[in-house]
Protein backbone atom coordinates (compact mmCIF):
# COMPACT_ATOMS: atom_id res chain seq x y z
CA UNK A 1 0.00 0.00 0.00
CA UNK A 2 2.55 2.46 0.83
CA UNK A 3 3.99 2.11 -2.69
CA UNK A 4 0.70 2.57 -4.30
CA UNK A 5 0.76 6.00 -2.36
CA UNK A 6 4.06 7.05 -3.19
CA UNK A 7 3.89 6.29 -6.85
CA UNK A 8 -0.33 8.23 -6.51
CA UNK A 9 1.48 11.20 -4.72
CA UNK A 10 4.28 11.16 -7.71
CA UNK A 11 1.62 11.14 -9.91
CA UNK A 12 -0.42 13.76 -8.90
CA UNK A 13 2.19 16.19 -7.68
CA UNK A 14 4.08 16.21 -11.59
CA UNK A 15 0.93 17.42 -13.52
CA UNK A 16 -0.26 20.91 -14.12
CA UNK A 17 -3.61 20.72 -13.68
CA UNK A 18 -3.28 19.97 -10.10
CA UNK A 19 -1.78 23.37 -8.95
CA UNK A 20 -3.99 25.32 -11.50
CA UNK A 21 -7.09 23.09 -10.17
CA UNK A 22 -5.92 24.04 -6.32
CA UNK A 23 -4.66 27.40 -6.95
CA UNK A 24 -7.93 27.81 -8.57
CA UNK A 25 -9.83 26.37 -5.34
CA UNK A 26 -8.37 28.50 -3.13
CA UNK A 27 -8.12 31.73 -5.15
CA UNK A 28 -11.75 31.67 -6.24
CA UNK A 29 -13.43 31.39 -3.17
CA UNK A 30 -10.19 34.19 -1.90
CA UNK A 31 -11.74 36.84 -4.31
CA UNK A 32 -14.92 36.49 -3.65
CA UNK A 33 -14.44 36.49 0.44
CA UNK A 34 -12.92 39.84 -0.38
CA UNK A 35 -15.35 41.28 -3.22
CA UNK A 36 -17.84 40.69 -0.53
CA UNK A 37 -16.32 41.29 2.81
CA UNK A 38 -14.85 44.91 1.23
CA UNK A 39 -18.67 45.64 -0.33
CA UNK A 40 -20.40 45.00 3.28
CA UNK A 41 -17.55 46.25 5.62
CA UNK A 42 -20.05 49.18 6.78
CA UNK A 43 -22.68 46.82 7.59
CA UNK A 44 -23.88 44.63 10.47
CA UNK A 45 -23.03 41.27 8.84
CA UNK A 46 -24.17 38.60 10.82
CA UNK A 47 -21.87 35.85 12.57
CA UNK A 48 -23.47 33.05 10.33
CA UNK A 49 -23.43 34.96 6.67
CA UNK A 50 -19.80 35.95 7.58
CA UNK A 51 -19.21 31.69 8.25
CA UNK A 52 -21.50 30.97 4.87
CA UNK A 53 -18.66 33.34 3.06
CA UNK A 54 -15.72 31.42 5.11
CA UNK A 55 -17.66 28.44 3.65
CA UNK A 56 -17.11 29.86 -0.11
CA UNK A 57 -21.00 30.12 0.41
CA UNK A 58 -21.23 26.40 -1.03
CA UNK A 59 -24.50 26.00 1.04
CA UNK A 60 -26.62 28.65 -0.53
CA UNK A 61 -24.58 28.66 -4.60
CA UNK A 62 -26.08 25.48 -6.57
CA UNK A 63 -22.36 25.29 -7.85
CA UNK A 64 -20.18 24.68 -4.92
CA UNK A 65 -17.03 25.85 -6.81
CA UNK A 66 -14.03 24.40 -4.72
CA UNK A 67 -15.82 20.90 -4.46
CA UNK A 68 -16.73 21.04 -8.30
CA UNK A 69 -12.69 21.72 -8.23
CA UNK A 70 -12.01 19.03 -5.89
CA UNK A 71 -13.86 16.50 -7.64
CA UNK A 72 -12.18 17.36 -11.09
CA UNK A 73 -8.80 16.50 -9.73
CA UNK A 74 -10.17 13.29 -8.82
CA UNK A 75 -11.39 13.10 -12.46
CA UNK A 76 -8.47 13.15 -13.53
CA UNK A 77 -6.47 11.16 -11.15
CA UNK A 78 -7.99 8.10 -13.02
CA UNK A 79 -9.00 9.62 -16.21
CA UNK A 80 -5.20 11.28 -17.43
CA UNK A 81 -4.51 7.51 -16.93
CA UNK A 82 -6.89 5.90 -19.61
CA UNK A 83 -6.63 8.70 -21.68
CA UNK A 84 -2.69 8.81 -22.14
CA UNK A 85 -2.00 5.47 -21.53
CA UNK A 86 -0.96 5.23 -18.28
CA UNK A 87 -3.00 3.27 -16.83
CA UNK A 88 -1.53 -0.40 -17.72
CA UNK A 89 2.31 0.71 -17.08
CA UNK A 90 0.93 1.79 -13.84
CA UNK A 91 -0.61 -1.70 -13.05
CA UNK A 92 3.28 -3.36 -14.39
CA UNK A 93 4.41 -1.72 -11.65
CA UNK A 94 1.44 -2.23 -9.43
CA UNK A 95 -0.72 -4.77 -9.76
CA UNK A 96 -2.82 -5.10 -6.92
CA UNK A 97 -5.56 -2.88 -8.10
CA UNK A 98 -7.10 -2.28 -4.79
CA UNK A 99 -4.23 -0.87 -3.58
CA UNK A 100 -4.12 1.60 -6.68
CA UNK A 101 -7.61 2.47 -6.36
CA UNK A 102 -7.56 2.91 -2.58
CA UNK A 103 -4.14 5.15 -3.24
CA UNK A 104 -5.84 7.30 -5.63
CA UNK A 105 -8.91 7.88 -3.30
CA UNK A 106 -6.71 8.24 -0.06
CA UNK A 107 -4.09 10.85 -1.85
CA UNK A 108 -7.02 12.66 -3.16
CA UNK A 109 -9.40 12.66 -0.33
CA UNK A 110 -6.05 13.87 1.90
CA UNK A 111 -5.62 16.37 -0.42
CA UNK A 112 -9.13 17.55 -0.76
CA UNK A 113 -9.09 17.41 3.19
CA UNK A 114 -5.88 19.87 2.78
CA UNK A 115 -6.98 22.08 0.48
CA UNK A 116 -10.62 22.93 2.94
CA UNK A 117 -8.26 23.72 5.65
CA UNK A 118 -6.35 26.22 3.26
CA UNK A 119 -9.67 27.72 2.22
CA UNK A 120 -10.80 28.38 5.66
CA UNK A 121 -7.85 29.54 6.71
CA UNK A 122 -7.65 32.60 4.01
CA UNK A 123 -11.04 33.41 3.97
CA UNK A 124 -10.99 33.42 7.98
CA UNK A 125 -8.15 35.68 7.93
CA UNK A 126 -9.75 37.70 5.18
CA UNK A 127 -12.74 37.92 6.87
CA UNK A 128 -11.28 38.59 10.28
CA UNK A 129 -9.05 41.73 8.43
CA UNK A 130 -11.86 43.29 6.90
CA UNK A 131 -14.63 42.04 9.97
CA UNK A 132 -12.83 41.55 12.86
CA UNK A 133 -12.99 38.27 14.62
CA UNK A 134 -16.67 37.21 14.57
CA UNK A 135 -18.26 35.85 17.15
CA UNK A 136 -19.25 32.06 15.37
CA UNK A 137 -22.39 30.01 16.90
CA UNK A 138 -22.26 26.46 17.48
CA UNK A 139 -24.04 26.01 13.52
CA UNK A 140 -21.27 28.17 12.09
CA UNK A 141 -18.77 26.04 13.42
CA UNK A 142 -19.90 23.36 12.60
CA UNK A 143 -20.48 24.18 9.00
CA UNK A 144 -16.58 24.67 8.85
CA UNK A 145 -16.01 20.97 9.15
CA UNK A 146 -18.71 20.45 6.98
CA UNK A 147 -17.36 22.15 4.29
CA UNK A 148 -14.02 20.26 4.82
CA UNK A 149 -16.30 16.59 4.87
CA UNK A 150 -18.35 18.05 1.68
CA UNK A 151 -14.86 18.91 0.04
CA UNK A 152 -13.10 15.31 0.31
CA UNK A 153 -16.20 13.66 -0.34
CA UNK A 154 -16.76 15.35 -3.69
CA UNK A 155 -12.84 14.81 -4.31
CA UNK A 156 -13.78 10.98 -3.86
CA UNK A 157 -16.74 11.11 -6.06
CA UNK A 158 -14.75 12.39 -8.95
CA UNK A 159 -12.30 9.41 -8.42
CA UNK A 160 -14.93 6.87 -7.83
CA UNK A 161 -17.32 8.26 -10.87
CA UNK A 162 -13.84 7.85 -13.38
CA UNK A 163 -12.95 4.45 -12.19
CA UNK A 164 -16.83 3.57 -12.50
CA UNK A 165 -17.29 4.66 -16.11
CA UNK A 166 -13.52 5.37 -17.60
CA UNK A 167 -14.84 8.58 -19.39
CA UNK A 168 -13.64 11.90 -18.53
CA UNK A 169 -15.91 13.25 -20.67
CA UNK A 170 -18.70 12.11 -19.56
CA UNK A 171 -17.98 12.44 -16.09
CA UNK A 172 -16.99 16.52 -16.12
CA UNK A 173 -19.85 17.42 -17.31
CA UNK A 174 -21.91 15.87 -14.76
CA UNK A 175 -19.85 17.39 -11.79
CA UNK A 176 -21.82 20.46 -13.25
CA UNK A 177 -25.01 19.22 -14.69
CA UNK A 178 -26.07 17.22 -11.21
CA UNK A 179 -26.02 19.67 -8.87
CA UNK A 180 -26.33 22.47 -11.08
CA UNK A 181 -29.34 21.42 -13.46
CA UNK A 182 -30.88 17.93 -12.69
CA UNK A 183 -30.94 18.23 -8.78
CA UNK A 184 -32.89 22.00 -8.88
CA UNK A 185 -35.48 20.45 -11.69
CA UNK A 186 -36.13 17.00 -9.70
CA UNK A 187 -36.71 20.01 -6.50
CA UNK A 188 -38.70 22.57 -8.62
CA UNK A 189 -41.00 19.62 -10.13
CA UNK A 190 -43.45 19.24 -6.97
CA UNK A 191 -43.92 22.76 -7.22
CA UNK A 192 -44.88 22.93 -10.60
CA UNK A 193 -46.59 19.49 -11.09
CA UNK A 194 -49.39 19.26 -8.51
CA UNK A 195 -49.84 15.13 -8.50
CA UNK A 196 -45.95 15.50 -7.69
CA UNK A 197 -46.50 17.63 -4.17
CA UNK A 198 -45.80 14.29 -2.13
CA UNK A 199 -43.07 13.62 -3.52
CA UNK A 200 -41.70 16.94 -1.87
CA UNK A 201 -40.16 15.97 1.05
CA UNK A 202 -37.82 13.65 -0.98
CA UNK A 203 -36.06 16.30 -2.30
CA UNK A 204 -34.37 16.41 0.75
CA UNK A 205 -32.63 13.30 0.01
CA UNK A 206 -30.84 14.33 -3.64
CA UNK A 207 -27.32 13.87 -2.93
CA UNK A 208 -25.82 17.13 -3.87
CA UNK A 209 -28.67 19.24 -2.26
CA UNK A 210 -28.00 17.29 1.14
CA UNK A 211 -24.38 17.11 0.41
CA UNK A 212 -24.49 21.26 0.22
CA UNK A 213 -26.20 21.51 3.64
CA UNK A 214 -23.26 20.28 5.20
CA UNK A 215 -21.68 23.33 5.08
CA UNK A 216 -24.86 25.41 6.45
CA UNK A 217 -23.98 28.10 8.62
CA UNK A 218 -27.61 27.96 9.77
CA UNK A 219 -29.69 25.87 12.07
CA UNK A 220 -32.56 25.53 9.25
CA UNK A 221 -34.26 23.28 12.13
CA UNK A 222 -34.03 25.98 14.41
CA UNK A 223 -35.41 28.51 12.22
CA UNK A 224 -38.24 26.35 11.15
CA UNK A 225 -39.35 25.51 15.00
CA UNK A 226 -39.13 29.45 15.45
CA UNK A 227 -40.74 31.00 12.53
CA UNK A 228 -42.70 27.62 11.46
CA UNK A 229 -42.41 26.30 7.52
CA UNK A 230 -45.12 24.99 5.34
CA UNK A 231 -42.19 22.42 4.06
CA UNK A 232 -40.98 19.39 5.76
CA UNK A 233 -38.63 19.74 8.47
CA UNK A 234 -34.79 20.12 7.11
CA UNK A 235 -32.29 17.37 7.60
CA UNK A 236 -29.83 17.50 9.93
CA UNK A 237 -26.30 18.15 9.05
CA UNK A 238 -25.44 14.27 10.14
CA UNK A 239 -28.42 13.55 8.40
CA UNK A 240 -27.19 15.68 5.42
CA UNK A 241 -24.12 14.20 5.56
CA UNK A 242 -24.97 10.46 5.54
CA UNK A 243 -27.20 11.01 2.54
CA UNK A 244 -24.21 12.61 0.68
CA UNK A 245 -22.16 9.73 1.68
CA UNK A 246 -24.35 6.96 1.19
CA UNK A 247 -24.08 8.08 -2.47
CA UNK A 248 -20.53 8.23 -2.48
CA UNK A 249 -20.37 4.52 -1.42
CA UNK A 250 -23.57 3.63 -3.52
CA UNK A 251 -21.00 4.86 -6.14
CA UNK A 252 -17.86 3.77 -4.77
CA UNK A 253 -19.11 -0.14 -4.65
CA UNK A 254 -19.46 -1.15 -8.67
CA UNK A 255 -16.74 0.88 -9.41
CA UNK A 256 -14.26 -0.84 -7.24
CA UNK A 257 -15.57 -3.81 -8.20
CA UNK A 258 -15.11 -3.14 -12.15
CA UNK A 259 -11.90 -1.55 -11.50
CA UNK A 260 -11.17 -5.54 -10.41
CA UNK A 261 -13.11 -7.32 -12.97
CA UNK A 262 -12.10 -5.48 -16.21
CA UNK A 263 -9.23 -5.09 -18.55
CA UNK A 264 -7.18 -2.74 -18.38
CA UNK B 1 11.67 -18.67 -17.33
CA UNK B 2 8.17 -18.07 -18.96
CA UNK B 3 5.83 -20.29 -19.13
CA UNK B 4 2.06 -19.83 -20.42
CA UNK B 5 -0.59 -22.69 -19.98
CA UNK B 6 -3.88 -22.81 -21.85
CA UNK B 7 -3.82 -18.73 -22.38
CA UNK B 8 -7.67 -17.85 -23.45
CA UNK B 9 -9.29 -14.82 -24.14
CA UNK B 10 -12.60 -14.48 -26.10
CA UNK B 11 -14.51 -11.55 -27.10
CA UNK B 12 -17.99 -12.19 -27.56
CA UNK B 13 -18.48 -15.18 -29.57
CA UNK B 14 -14.88 -15.19 -31.11
CA UNK B 15 -11.94 -16.20 -29.34
CA UNK B 16 -8.72 -13.92 -29.50
CA UNK B 17 -6.17 -16.24 -28.07
CA UNK B 18 -7.31 -19.71 -27.93
CA UNK B 19 -5.24 -22.08 -25.64
CA UNK B 20 -1.79 -21.08 -26.42
CA UNK B 21 0.92 -22.69 -24.42
CA UNK B 22 4.53 -22.26 -24.88
CA UNK B 23 7.40 -21.28 -22.76
CA UNK B 24 10.26 -18.47 -22.82
CA UNK B 25 13.55 -19.84 -21.89
CA UNK B 26 16.29 -17.32 -20.11
CA UNK B 27 19.44 -16.68 -22.39
CA UNK B 28 17.86 -16.59 -26.01
CA UNK B 29 15.50 -13.65 -27.51
CA UNK B 30 12.16 -15.08 -28.02
CA UNK B 31 10.18 -13.99 -30.78
CA UNK B 32 6.24 -13.40 -31.10
CA UNK B 33 5.08 -13.75 -34.60
CA UNK B 34 1.76 -13.59 -35.96
CA UNK B 35 -0.52 -11.33 -38.62
CA UNK B 36 -2.32 -8.61 -37.81
CA UNK B 37 -5.04 -9.61 -35.59
CA UNK B 38 -3.24 -12.91 -34.87
CA UNK B 39 -3.70 -12.19 -30.62
CA UNK B 40 -0.31 -11.15 -29.89
CA UNK B 41 -0.84 -8.15 -27.74
CA UNK B 42 -3.97 -9.66 -26.03
CA UNK B 43 -1.55 -12.36 -24.99
CA UNK B 44 0.94 -10.45 -23.85
CA UNK B 45 -1.76 -8.82 -21.38
CA UNK B 46 -2.61 -11.65 -20.48
CA UNK B 47 0.51 -12.54 -19.41
CA UNK B 48 0.77 -9.53 -17.48
CA UNK B 49 -2.54 -9.80 -15.59
CA UNK B 50 -3.89 -6.71 -17.30
CA UNK B 51 -6.35 -8.79 -19.16
CA UNK B 52 -8.82 -11.44 -17.78
CA UNK B 53 -9.13 -14.57 -19.50
CA UNK B 54 -8.31 -18.40 -19.35
CA UNK B 55 -5.07 -19.78 -18.70
CA UNK B 56 -2.16 -18.71 -16.54
CA UNK B 57 1.31 -17.38 -17.39
CA UNK B 58 4.17 -18.00 -14.40
CA UNK B 59 7.30 -15.82 -14.38
CA UNK B 60 9.71 -18.72 -12.71
CA UNK B 61 7.15 -20.42 -10.86
CA UNK B 62 4.71 -17.13 -10.22
CA UNK B 63 1.82 -15.34 -11.61
CA UNK B 64 2.73 -11.39 -12.38
CA UNK B 65 0.17 -10.21 -9.59
CA UNK B 66 2.13 -12.51 -7.44
CA UNK B 67 4.98 -10.85 -6.91
CA UNK B 68 5.95 -7.91 -4.49
CA UNK B 69 8.02 -5.25 -6.71
CA UNK B 70 7.31 -6.46 -10.52
CA UNK B 71 9.59 -3.60 -11.99
CA UNK B 72 12.61 -5.47 -10.22
CA UNK B 73 11.91 -8.87 -12.01
CA UNK B 74 9.62 -8.05 -15.45
CA UNK B 75 10.08 -5.15 -17.84
CA UNK B 76 7.06 -4.65 -20.10
CA UNK B 77 6.80 -2.07 -23.35
CA UNK B 78 3.16 -2.40 -24.47
CA UNK B 79 2.47 0.61 -26.31
CA UNK B 80 4.71 3.18 -27.35
CA UNK B 81 3.59 6.87 -26.39
CA UNK B 82 2.30 5.81 -22.86
CA UNK B 83 2.89 9.23 -20.80
CA UNK B 84 0.67 11.72 -19.93
CA UNK B 85 2.06 14.82 -22.37
CA UNK B 86 3.37 17.76 -20.11
CA UNK B 87 4.60 15.04 -17.43
CA UNK B 88 8.87 15.10 -18.23
CA UNK B 89 10.09 12.31 -18.97
CA UNK B 90 12.21 11.64 -15.81
CA UNK B 91 8.89 12.59 -13.48
CA UNK B 92 7.57 9.65 -15.58
CA UNK B 93 10.31 7.18 -14.61
CA UNK B 94 10.25 8.71 -10.64
CA UNK B 95 6.52 7.97 -10.89
CA UNK B 96 7.09 4.45 -11.93
CA UNK B 97 10.47 3.93 -9.85
CA UNK B 98 8.52 4.99 -6.58
CA UNK B 99 5.82 2.21 -7.34
CA UNK B 100 8.34 -0.17 -6.65
CA UNK B 101 11.05 1.43 -4.51
CA UNK B 102 13.31 1.79 -6.53
CA UNK B 103 15.86 4.75 -6.30
CA UNK B 104 15.65 7.97 -7.99
CA UNK B 105 18.77 8.17 -9.30
CA UNK B 106 18.06 4.85 -11.42
CA UNK B 107 15.62 7.49 -13.23
CA UNK B 108 18.66 9.26 -14.96
CA UNK B 109 20.72 5.77 -15.68
CA UNK B 110 18.23 4.58 -17.49
CA UNK B 111 17.71 7.22 -19.28
CA UNK B 112 21.08 7.50 -20.46
CA UNK B 113 20.86 3.57 -21.76
CA UNK B 114 18.35 4.75 -23.67
CA UNK B 115 19.88 7.99 -24.91
CA UNK B 116 17.16 10.48 -23.61
CA UNK B 117 19.02 12.14 -21.27
CA UNK B 118 18.72 15.47 -23.62
CA UNK B 119 15.06 15.65 -22.93
CA UNK B 120 14.80 14.11 -19.41
CA UNK B 121 13.05 17.39 -18.24
CA UNK B 122 11.26 18.20 -21.47
CA UNK B 123 7.52 17.87 -22.02
CA UNK B 124 7.09 14.35 -23.88
CA UNK B 125 4.22 15.95 -25.83
CA UNK B 126 6.53 16.43 -28.72
CA UNK B 127 8.18 12.91 -28.34
CA UNK B 128 8.56 11.12 -31.85
CA UNK B 129 7.14 7.41 -31.96
CA UNK B 130 10.95 6.44 -31.97
CA UNK B 131 11.49 8.76 -28.76
CA UNK B 132 8.02 7.52 -26.98
CA UNK B 133 9.63 3.51 -27.57
CA UNK B 134 12.79 4.36 -25.88
CA UNK B 135 10.96 6.43 -22.89
CA UNK B 136 9.23 2.81 -22.62
CA UNK B 137 12.14 1.10 -22.91
CA UNK B 138 13.99 3.03 -19.89
CA UNK B 139 10.52 2.81 -18.26
CA UNK B 140 10.86 -1.23 -19.00
CA UNK B 141 14.40 -1.41 -17.60
CA UNK B 142 13.80 0.66 -14.21
CA UNK B 143 14.46 -2.21 -12.35
CA UNK B 144 16.97 -4.03 -13.86
CA UNK B 145 14.82 -6.77 -14.35
CA UNK B 146 15.34 -10.45 -15.24
CA UNK B 147 13.01 -10.37 -18.22
CA UNK B 148 11.56 -8.45 -20.77
CA UNK B 149 8.42 -8.59 -22.39
CA UNK B 150 7.82 -6.51 -25.45
CA UNK B 151 5.16 -5.54 -28.02
CA UNK B 152 6.93 -3.95 -31.27
CA UNK B 153 9.67 -2.39 -29.37
CA UNK B 154 11.04 -0.90 -32.79
CA UNK B 155 8.08 0.49 -33.95
CA UNK B 156 9.21 4.14 -34.86
CA UNK B 157 12.63 3.63 -34.40
CA UNK B 158 15.21 4.64 -37.12
CA UNK B 159 17.57 2.36 -39.02
CA UNK B 160 19.96 3.71 -35.72
CA UNK B 161 17.16 2.80 -33.36
CA UNK B 162 16.59 -0.59 -34.92
CA UNK B 163 20.30 -1.47 -34.64
CA UNK B 164 20.83 -0.42 -31.22
CA UNK B 165 17.69 -2.40 -30.01
CA UNK B 166 19.20 -5.04 -31.53
CA UNK B 167 22.42 -5.20 -30.26
CA UNK B 168 20.78 -4.10 -26.95
CA UNK B 169 18.18 -7.52 -26.26
CA UNK B 170 20.92 -9.46 -27.81
CA UNK B 171 23.33 -8.66 -25.34
CA UNK B 172 20.77 -8.57 -22.49
CA UNK B 173 19.73 -12.27 -23.01
CA UNK B 174 23.37 -13.35 -23.64
CA UNK B 175 23.97 -12.16 -19.83
CA UNK B 176 21.12 -15.34 -19.13
CA UNK B 177 18.41 -13.25 -19.03
CA UNK B 178 15.08 -13.28 -20.63
CA UNK B 179 13.28 -11.91 -23.58
CA UNK B 180 10.58 -12.02 -25.23
CA UNK B 181 9.07 -9.45 -27.87
CA UNK B 182 6.98 -9.34 -30.59
CA UNK B 183 7.65 -7.16 -33.75
CA UNK B 184 5.95 -7.36 -37.80
CA UNK B 185 9.69 -6.56 -39.14
CA UNK B 186 10.34 -9.97 -40.20
CA UNK B 187 13.96 -8.75 -41.57
CA UNK B 188 14.46 -7.74 -38.01
CA UNK B 189 13.45 -10.93 -35.81
CA UNK B 190 15.31 -12.66 -38.36
CA UNK B 191 18.69 -10.85 -36.74
CA UNK B 192 17.66 -10.77 -33.57
CA UNK B 193 15.42 -13.47 -32.25
CA UNK B 194 16.92 -16.86 -31.14
CA UNK B 195 13.55 -19.08 -30.44
CA UNK B 196 10.27 -17.94 -31.68
CA UNK B 197 6.68 -18.50 -31.04
CA UNK B 198 4.23 -18.53 -34.03
CA UNK B 199 0.68 -18.00 -33.46
CA UNK B 200 -2.44 -16.81 -36.25
CA UNK B 201 -5.95 -16.39 -34.51
CA UNK B 202 -5.00 -16.37 -31.50
CA UNK B 203 -3.38 -20.66 -32.09
CA UNK B 204 -0.21 -21.73 -31.83
CA UNK B 205 0.98 -22.10 -35.45
CA UNK B 206 4.64 -23.10 -34.21
CA UNK B 207 7.51 -22.45 -31.42
CA UNK B 208 10.83 -23.31 -31.19
CA UNK B 209 14.30 -22.13 -32.80
CA UNK B 210 14.70 -20.20 -35.59
CA UNK B 211 15.95 -22.16 -38.50
CA UNK B 212 13.80 -25.25 -37.77
CA UNK B 213 10.48 -22.94 -37.89
CA UNK B 214 12.24 -22.09 -41.45
CA UNK B 215 13.22 -25.15 -42.30
CA UNK B 216 9.43 -26.67 -41.52
CA UNK B 217 7.77 -23.55 -43.22
CA UNK B 218 9.97 -23.69 -46.82
CA UNK B 219 11.02 -25.80 -49.14
CA UNK B 220 14.80 -26.17 -49.99
CA UNK B 221 14.91 -25.35 -53.71
CA UNK B 222 17.70 -26.35 -56.49
CA UNK B 223 18.71 -23.98 -58.79
CA UNK B 224 20.29 -25.01 -62.04
CA UNK B 225 21.71 -23.35 -65.11
CA UNK B 226 23.08 -25.68 -68.52
CA UNK B 227 23.33 -25.48 -71.83
CA UNK B 228 21.09 -28.60 -72.20
CA UNK B 229 18.60 -27.35 -69.42
CA UNK B 230 15.60 -28.35 -71.24
CA UNK B 231 16.67 -32.12 -71.48
CA UNK B 232 17.94 -31.97 -67.93
CA UNK B 233 14.54 -30.81 -66.41
CA UNK B 234 12.70 -33.41 -68.49
CA UNK B 235 15.11 -36.56 -67.09
CA UNK B 236 14.54 -34.94 -63.59
CA UNK B 237 10.80 -35.34 -64.07
CA UNK B 238 8.73 -37.51 -61.43
CA UNK B 239 6.43 -37.52 -58.63
CA UNK B 240 6.84 -34.67 -56.40
CA UNK B 241 9.34 -32.60 -58.59
CA UNK B 242 7.85 -29.32 -59.88
CA UNK B 243 9.68 -26.60 -61.85
CA UNK B 244 9.22 -22.35 -61.20
CA UNK B 245 10.22 -20.82 -64.10
CA UNK B 246 13.03 -18.66 -64.20
CA UNK B 247 13.34 -15.69 -67.01
CA UNK B 248 17.39 -15.74 -66.75
CA UNK B 249 17.92 -19.42 -68.09
CA UNK B 250 17.71 -20.77 -65.41
CA UNK B 251 15.39 -23.46 -63.35
CA UNK B 252 14.61 -23.65 -59.87
CA UNK B 253 13.14 -27.37 -58.86
CA UNK B 254 11.08 -28.06 -55.40
CA UNK B 255 10.99 -32.12 -54.80
CA UNK B 256 14.74 -32.90 -56.02
CA UNK B 257 18.20 -32.39 -54.12
CA UNK B 258 21.17 -30.89 -55.33
CA UNK B 259 22.61 -34.23 -55.32
CA UNK B 260 20.14 -35.69 -57.19
CA UNK B 261 20.55 -32.97 -59.88
CA UNK B 262 24.11 -33.44 -60.21
CA UNK B 263 24.52 -37.39 -60.23
CA UNK B 264 21.73 -37.12 -62.79
CA UNK B 265 23.51 -34.19 -65.17
CA UNK B 266 26.78 -36.30 -64.70
CA UNK B 267 24.66 -39.71 -65.88
CA UNK B 268 24.08 -37.86 -69.09
CA UNK B 269 27.03 -35.93 -69.75
CA UNK B 270 25.22 -32.71 -69.46
CA UNK B 271 27.45 -29.95 -68.50
CA UNK B 272 26.43 -27.39 -65.52
CA UNK B 273 26.47 -24.16 -65.15
CA UNK B 274 25.29 -23.70 -62.15
CA UNK B 275 24.10 -25.82 -59.25
CA UNK B 276 22.68 -24.19 -56.24
CA UNK B 277 20.08 -24.40 -53.39
CA UNK B 278 17.91 -21.52 -52.29
CA UNK B 279 16.77 -21.11 -48.77
CA UNK B 280 13.87 -19.65 -48.10
CA UNK B 281 13.93 -16.66 -45.59
CA UNK B 282 12.45 -16.28 -42.77
CA UNK B 283 9.57 -14.11 -44.27
CA UNK B 284 8.85 -16.82 -46.71
CA UNK B 285 8.51 -19.46 -43.82
CA UNK B 286 6.59 -16.85 -41.79
CA UNK B 287 4.31 -16.23 -44.83
CA UNK B 288 3.80 -20.40 -45.53
CA UNK B 289 2.88 -20.86 -42.19
CA UNK B 290 0.45 -17.89 -41.20
CA UNK B 291 -0.86 -17.59 -44.41
CA UNK B 292 -4.11 -19.74 -43.60
CA UNK B 293 -4.34 -17.99 -40.73
CA UNK B 294 -4.21 -14.24 -41.57
CA UNK B 295 -6.91 -12.57 -40.00
CA UNK B 296 -6.90 -9.20 -42.32
CA UNK B 297 -5.46 -9.83 -45.84
CA UNK B 298 -5.11 -7.13 -48.50
CA UNK B 299 -5.80 -7.84 -52.09
CA UNK B 300 -2.59 -8.38 -54.84
CA UNK B 301 -1.68 -5.87 -56.43
CA UNK B 302 -3.42 -5.31 -59.57
CA UNK B 303 -6.16 -7.86 -58.08
CA UNK B 304 -10.11 -5.72 -57.27
CA UNK B 305 -8.68 -2.93 -59.60
CA UNK B 306 -10.82 -2.05 -62.53
CA UNK B 307 -9.74 0.59 -65.13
Amino acid sequence: MRDALRFEWVRLTTVRSTYWLLGMAVLFPALLTLLIGLVTRNEDVTPELLAGLITSGVAFFPLPLPAVLLGILGVLAVGHEYRHGTMRPALTALPNRSALAAAKLIVIAATSLVTALVILLVDYALIALIHGVPDFGGAAVASFAGFVVLLVLWGVLGVEATLLTRLTALVLPLLFVLPLVIEPVLRGLPFLIPALEPLQPASRFLPFTAGAQLAQPMDLAAVADEFGSAGPQPLSRAANGAVFAAFIALVLAPAWLLFEKRDA
Amino acid sequence: MITAQNLRKVYGNKAAVDGLSFEVRPGAVTGFLGPNGAGKSTTMRLMLDLDHGGGETLFDGRRFRQIHHPLREIGSVLEAKAFHPTRSARNHLRMLAAANDIPAQRCDDVLEIVGLTQVAKGKPKSFSLGMGQRLGLAAALLGDPHTLILDEPANGLDPQGIHWLRDFLKSFAASGRTVFVSSHLLSEMALMADELVVIGRGRMIDSGPVQQFVERFSTVQVVVRSPRLAELVELLRGPGVTEQPSGDGAAILDGVTREQVGDLAAAHGIALHELSTRTASLEQAFLEATGAASEYRASAVGEGVHS
